[in-house]
């Protein structure tokens, strides 16, 4: 472990805990933390598509699928066969992992951004789907009656409760994409999103490297479409449309392509900006259109590089106007 | 220069989020919550119904609220979108004070609201159409787990379909072409036909799909139109309602068209424009509220409220704030009659009888949480820019 983790590092999974357990100590409104665990649930599927976008140099338009699959796995595994929870949670898992596969073999080895037309088509086909399957998931009516998952005798059916589980799925995906970013695979990613042409020529497999990225965040969005079944307990395919999958890669675009810290950042953010310009009433579309334009203009890397950079910035302009003087 | 513009926007927005979202109140008023969609898909339909819900606020303020106290209403946007809602309600509770809520606008937003509004026992009335609303059991193991806690005020959409069958047959209308949006709100109208239909003695010779964006319906009304029908019904709300309107012109179908119970609004002219004359639907009285017969019991109630509605809003209600109004004025005079407690609010919202509303007379019972039936809706025909009362 402590090969893997740098201190730095070290420090802020350490932080990241300390204040997931004692962030409830603060917070008593069931509001704030249904936010906390919508920015949670969109973290996981923002880390595993920063491990994509960030890393492999490619964009999924269909996250909303994968969200959607794990949703709808969970939920009608367990709703209308009876199901044990978290087998079903992770046969969602496994299950969107093939289907992603299947998707990803063939557009991945091709050369340029086939990925994002077959995702684009794959997400609104699956949206389809969720509508006119009704004897499997409900149809527009939705699902209704999706149990709350529980560890023996705790069962996860509040607020609270909700956001210890959401927000230790967090941590875990978060290490562990930490983790796989500082093993071999993760250097040969980092590589092909250096240079796929460079990486090809040193060995590197690059098309089968992406296939891996890319399942693996349908895998974590999966993940974060059965927490989200669980915790809502009802599911339609509004919540899975096309729109979704937009917002989560701006998210990745926000918090900073290839930063982890920044995926939660970019989560966080934009889900709070999202209810807090509720204020602005009908203008609020509009204000959060100006938001995004402003980070992207002023702050291209997103913004937790964009703020380090700033500081940065005066640091050099600080030691070069001292180098002046002397 | 640029970016410490750029950081006081982000400093400012911060603030805002940490203090903006929870608004200030003094403890005097009675507090209700407003969920609506005012923003996203349904946002024409949810901002109509928040200005009848306010409009019936103000009412009560105006004639010095309940038992001297003011009613109040605490705002919250589903920005027509499922975990929104859930953000919502769990937002407009936040003050523990509220005692009703009303709203939202569509049904899939009810549907994800329904079940955390049982668990937090809060009388809701939704003015959301889908009537699996009330149908469906919170848990589908029990069958007799019904919501108990959550009221809907439009009136049945089988009703709906049942009062366009009934006005074909009395009309000699018996072959009829369905055609439908490919979406929740035409799929169920799809099923309700085929259940009301042959009750009137009416045959679906035909029935089309379309996809609620298409542009252009030609070719799913030519193959209607070669089943010899003599008479469309056309299932869908939004901008096709007008498309379909001017496709069946330009074709020349001489079939008349007949559509759901939500193109009674004004925006039914806005996307149908002259071919919207002669379309026929069934609808609340709000929208010929002046042509009804003097011995009409709601003709006073709905004269008064469109007067008022006119004066601050400066344009005609459509059908669907009939449906806002009767929600605010029926958890209005629950409260009235039961004090500022959820539990004796959700008792009196559920013995309401013969309450006379815009939609209709609501006779409200443990077995049904609506409270309207058929006798309560009304078949009128566009004609130029307004409406006319049919039967």
């Amino acid at each position: 472990m402590n090969t893997l983790l740098k201190q730095k590092d070290i420090l802020g999974f350490g932080a990241l805990a300390v204040i997931i357990i004692i962030l409830p100590l603060f917070v008593e409104s069931k509001y704030y933390f249904i936010v906390l665990n919508v920015i949670g649930l969109n973290t996981i599927v923002v880390v595993g598509l920063n491990l994509l976008i960030g890393f492999a140099g490619q964009i999924s338009l269909g996250h909303a699928a994968f969200y959607g699959l794990g949703s709808y796995f969970s939920g009608i595994l367990t709703v209308n066969y009876g199901f044990p929870l978290w087998p079903a949670m992770v046969v969602g898992m496994m299950a969107t992992g093939a289907v992603a596969y299947l998707i990803g073999y063939p557009s991945l080895k091709l050369r340029g951004h086939y990925l994002v037309m077959a995702t684009l088509g794959f997400g609104i086909i699956i949206n389809i789907l969720m509508g006119e399957l009704e004897q499997f998931t409900g149809g527009h009516d939705g699902l209704m009656g999706i149990p709350p998952l529980a560890i023996g005798g705790l069962i996860f059916d509040n607020d609270l409760k909700n956001f210890y589980l959401i927000w230790s799925f967090v941590f875990l995906c978060m290490l562990a994409a930490r983790n796989l970013l500082n093993s071999r695979v993760g250097r040969a990613l980092r590589a092909i999103s250096g240079s796929e042409v460079a990486a090809n020529s040193l060995g590197v497999n690059t098309a089968d490297y992406k296939v891996k990225v890319f399942v693996l965040s349908a895998m974590f969005a999966s993940i974060s479409g059965s927490l989200y079944a669980h915790y809502i307990t009802f599911i339609s395919p509004s919540s899975y449309d096309f729109h979704y999958s937009i917002q989560v890669v701006t998210m990745v675009i926000v918090g900073g392509m290839g930063s982890l810290w920044g995926s939660l950042l970019g989560a966080g953010v934009l889900t709070c900006i999202s209810e807090a310009l509720h204020v602005a009433k009908q203008y609020h579309i509009i204000a959060y259109g100006v938001f995004l334009c402003l980070v992207l203009v002023f702050l291209p890397e997103g913004i937790l590089m964009g703020i380090i950079n700033i500081f940065l910035k005066k640091k050099t302009q600080q030691n070069i106007i001292k180098a002046n003087r002397q | 220069m640029k970016k410490k513009c750029f950081m006081v926007v982000v400093v400012a927005l911060a603030v805002s989020f940490l203090m903006g979202a929870p608004f200030c109140y003094s403890a005097e008023p009675i507090k209700i919550a407003g969920i609506f969609a005012l923003t996203g898909r349904a946002a024409h339909i949810g901002t109509s119904q928040r200005d009848a819900v306010i409009l019936a606020i103000d009412d009560v303020n105006q004639k010095g609220g309940i038992n001297g106290r003011m009613l109040e209403m605490v705002m919250g946007d589903t920005e027509s979108n499922p975990t929104k809602a859930v953000m919502a309600l769990k937002k407009v509770l936040e003050s523990q004070d509220v005692v009703a809520i009303i709203g939202p606008t569509l049904t899939g937003t009810a549907m994800a609201m329904r079940g955390f509004i049982e668990k937090e026992k809060i009388p809701t009335f939704m003015h959301s159409g889908g009537d699996v609303i009330l149908k469906a059991p919170l848990d589908k193991k029990d069958p007799n787990s019904m919501p108990k806690w959550t009221f809907k005020s439009p009136y049945k959409a089988a009703d709906a379909m049942g009062k366009i069958c009934q006005y074909m047959s009395k009309h000699g209308i018996k072959n009829i072409g369905f055609l439908y949006s490919n979406e929740g709100f035409g799929k169920d109208g799809l099923r309700n036909v085929m259940v009301q239909a042959p009750k009137y003695g009416v045959t679906v010779a035909a029935q089309e799909a379309f996809q609620p964006r298409d542009i252009d319906i030609t070719a799913q009304l030519t193959r209607i139109n070669a089943k010899n029908v003599d008479g469309i019904i056309a299932w869908t709300v939004g901008p096709a309602m007008g498309i379909i309107a001017k496709n069946i012109k330009q074709l020349g179908i001489k079939a008349p068209l007949f559509e759901c119970h939500g193109a009674g609004d004004p925006i039914f002219w806005k996307v149908a424009g002259e071919a919207g004359e002669g379309v026929m639907m069934p609808s609340t009285k709000i929208v010929v509220g002046d042509q009804l017969p003097d011995t009409d019991v709601q003709k006073k109630k709905i004269i008064d409220y469109v007067k008022a509605y006119n004066e601050k809003f400066k344009h005609e209600p459509g059908t669907m704030v009939a449906y806002g109004a009767d929600a605010a004025f029926i958890v209005i005079e629950a409260i009235k009659k039961a004090g500022p407690d959820r539990a004796k609010i959700r008792d009196a919202i559920e013995n309401t009888k013969g309450y006379v509303g815009m939609s209709g007379i609501y006779n409200i019972s443990p077995q049904d949480h609506n409270g309207l039936s058929m006798k309560d809706i009304v078949m009128i025909k566009a004609t130029k820019g307004s409406w006319k009362l049919l039967e």
